[in-house]
């Protein structure tokens, strides 16, 4: 006969229940005392040194002597903020930058208003980009700067880097698509499930009903990935460091960051899902920018990809393809063993990723 | 031993111990709470609803750690939840498969059931999509007040059966709206729509009522398909789990602790979940979905201007016009910035030779920094225009 393999006795149910409210007590006592601004992210002292509409251009205050002579412009993505390159003190890429001795600076693209919401990839790529890199050749007193991409940042800094080879030393990117369409792996469906998604989707209808794509939206396709472990699981495991205020303060920052994204701007959202998720046009060589052809070919400077070995939401072959396609003899890879955030907030990857980046780029300076 | 019925009793009586606990922990630690709180009648009603009100009152009302706490009180919750749903289901499973008889569909119809209870989606929901006279009534209490004229005029038509009437704009309810007898709108914050039959409530003004509703219709439909589906899932991730269970108990295993059980069912159930993600049938349901909300939301926006447009007030497509002009607009500056930056640089290049200028300050700032142990960067002036 199959007996009960449940075999939780009533003493130990108690006990258990008894043992999360205290942990629940104690939490409580925390989070009442909290304000919203104590969660604080995006720590790294910085100054605005250009604007233009929303955008703000960052420089990350050095912190070393020996500075490498080219600055480094950071391209973030157009979902979601950049505060994830800079989540912590002790979880922060742009701060392992500074400490490497990079002159380190980062787009903030703002959020789009209404009034916004026909930019185009060709605004940001020939127009808000360009103009921060020209700004900074023109502060730096040099010919071409060092680019870095994050996700979809890199996909808009390869763009750029292609159009523009004269005004890019250096291609670094960061767990960023090129090819768009990963594929189905049928033993982990997650794989690449976002791609595979954006294929379908009507993005046309979207954005004429929407006109900027709200945060909402995207970060409830963002949950739907893996819906009972981000939705329920992780609040479950929370339980189990209510009453460690140093771990429940970086649970925070991270829910800060995860729903705090802006909207994304209709037309360029129209454009990218449509050209790049759904036609895949950048890997293909068709994808047109204004009046230009992205050719990949173009990228004739040194690359340096990095991938997360564990990434589900740009999985490592979509973006290792860019060293088939790109026309540098010099391309190097990087595999950090994480998932696609942890390779920016990740333990492992603070001493992997920035250090990494810095050394490769120092033996081309 | 005892047999399964007596242990899925026992099973069932820890968990109803364990909620009392869950309750009475709760209402001691609310009673320790400081400041202003709900009603604490309200707890008997609903507890859920009434800590989550709690949370927003000892909680700073905008913050992540207000949603945190809700989701504290939520976590608990749902692992009892979780803790019962499964063991009833063991209970009902575990004699026919004890028997080797078939469990597979007296679980699925209980636990659709379940999850219906839980959601709220119910086979009413069905119903209503045979029943026009109950979807307007839906439809109806979508749009408040905004429209109880032109839509009251619609229900009453279809209510009598005048369908035919009602789309070619008359009805009694049109009447009353040109009479504005005792209309809430003589009082309330639209009375401004007394001049709407000045514009004229014309036929087309009725077709895209119709639309509207056509298209509200849809919604539900594919979203009636689209819950099937999701509640298919549910109960495919119970079955996973009860499939686990019997594996462990053939294997003399034991779950101890509600956690760990609770564990089960979350990988269980997104097992199964992003299984039904790569399917062709999710992802027509999905695209199905998605192009039904935007098509009514559009509706929505179209009837939404007809209003505007009676008030004269801006629609969206005129805002849009303006975005665009805007947008144009700025563009044409930039470019012509650009262009006079261009012009101007040999000239302001050639006097650069012959004079500091602030490029040269800031590479000396530069320079500097090499010699400095913790250097304090000059700033150099910061720029709030386009490089020209």
């Amino acid at each position: 006969m199959l007996s009960l393999p449940i075999d939780i006795q009533p003493k130990d149910a108690v006990k258990e229940i008894k043992e999360i409210n205290d942990k629940i007590t104690k939490g409580l006592e925390f989070l009442s005392n909290l304000k919203d601004e104590d969660v604080d992210i995006g720590t790294a002292p910085k100054e605005t040194v250009y604007t233009e509409d929303k955008l703000k251009l960052y420089h990350y205050l050095p912190t070393q002597d020996d500075l490498l002579g080219t600055p480094l412009l950071i391209v973030y993505a157009l979902v979601n903020r950049y505060l994830v390159a800079d989540l912590q003190e002790d979880r922060s890429l742009v701060r392992n930058l500074v400490n490497e001795g990079l002159d380190t600076y980062l787009i903030e693209w703002g959020d789009p208003a209404p009034a916004d919401k026909y930019l185009t990839v060709d605004d940001y790529v020939n127009g808000y980009v360009d103009n921060c890199v020209d700004f900074l050749r023109e502060r730096h007193g040099v010919d071409k700067i060092n680019v870095l991409g994050i996700c979809q940042g890199g996909t808009l800094a390869t763009c750029y880097a292609a159009l523009h080879p004269d005004k890019v030393a250096n291609l670094v990117l960061t767990v960023t698509p090129i090819d768009f369409h990963p594929g189905w792996d049928k033993q982990n469906p997650e794989v690449g499930l976002l791609f595979n998604w954006g294929k379908g989707v009507d993005v046309e209808l979207m954005v004429d009903a929407y006109g900027n794509v709200p945060a909402d939206v995207l970060n409830f396709t963002f949950l739907l990935v893996k819906p009972f472990a981000l939705n329920f699981g992780k609040y479950h495991d929370m339980l189990d460091i209510l009453d460690n205020e140093k771990a429940m303060m970086n649970f925070l920052r991270m829910e800060k960051w995860l729903f705090d994204g802006p909207d994304a701007a209709g037309e360029a959202y129209r454009e990218f899902v449509r050209d790049f998720m759904r036609d895949n046009q950048l890997v293909k060589n068709e994808k047109m920018i204004g009046d230009r052809l992205v050719d990949l070919g173009n990228l004739t400077m040194p690359i340096l990809n990095c991938y997360a070995t564990a990434d589900h939401l740009v999985p490592p072959h979509c973006s290792k393809i860019l060293g088939e396609k790109a026309g540098t003899d010099d391309y190097t890879e990087m595999a950090i063993p994480s998932g696609h955030i942890g390779i920016y907030v990740g333990g492992k990857s603070q001493k992997m990723l920035a250090p990494g980046v810095a050394k490769w780029l120092r033996e081309r300076a | 031993m005892a047999d399964w019925t007596e242990q899925a009793e026992q099973m069932l009586k820890t968990w109803t111990e364990a909620q009392k606990n869950v309750w009475d922990s709760w209402q001691d630690l609310a009673g320790r709470a400081v400041g202003a709180q709900p009603k604490p009648q309200a707890f008997a009603m609903n507890p859920m609803e009434w800590f989550q009100q709690s949370m927003s009152l000892w909680t700073d009302p905008a913050g992540v750690a207000r949603d945190a706490g809700r989701q504290v009180f939520g976590s608990q919750f749902s692992m009892m939840r979780n803790l019962e749903l499964l063991t009833r289901a063991w209970q009902l499973v575990a004699p026919k498969l004890d028997a080797g008889r078939d469990w597979r569909s007296p679980l699925s119809g209980f636990t659709t059931n379940w999850f219906q209870q839980l959601t709220g989606a119910s086979g009413d929901m069905f119903e209503m999509t045979k029943d026009t006279q109950a979807l307007w009534q839906s439809y109806l209490s979508e749009w408040g007040p905004l429209l109880k004229p032109w839509l009251s005029s619609a229900l009453e038509a279809t209510g009598s059966g005048h369908l035919g009437e009602m789309m070619l704009g008359g009805s009694t309810g049109l009447g009353r709206l040109l009479t504005m007898g005792q209309d809430d709108f003589q009082t309330g914050p639209f009375v401004g729509f007394a001049e709407i039959p000045s514009i004229g409530v014309t036929r087309e003004h009725q077709a895209k009522i119709l639309r509207a509703f056509d298209a509200f219709v849809d919604l539900r439909k594919v979203m009636l398909e689209f819950n099937r589906m999701t509640t298919g899932a549910l109960s495919k991730a119970v079955e996973a789990v009860m499939e686990a269970l019997a594996e462990k108990s053939k294997q003399g295993e034991k779950i101890r602790s509600v956690r760990d059980l609770n564990r089960l069912w979350l990988e269980s159930a997104d097992k199964v979940f992003t299984e039904m993600y790569a399917s062709e049938e999710y992802l027509k349901a999905q695209r199905e979905l998605s192009a039904a909300g935007m098509s009514y939301k559009l509706m929505q926006q179209t009837v939404v201007e007809m209003v505007l447009k009676g008030l004269n007030l801006p629609t969206r497509s005129e805002l849009d016009d303006a975005y665009k002009t805007l947008y144009e607009l700025r563009k044409e500056v930039k470019a012509l910035k650009k262009a006079m930056h261009e012009q101007t640089k040999p000239a302001m290049e050639a006097k650069a030779e012959t004079k500091p200028t602030a490029q040269n300050a800031i590479k000396q700032v530069e320079t500097q920094k090499t010699a400095k142990k913790a250097p304090v960067r000059k700033k150099p002036a910061a720029r709030v225009e386009p490089a020209v």
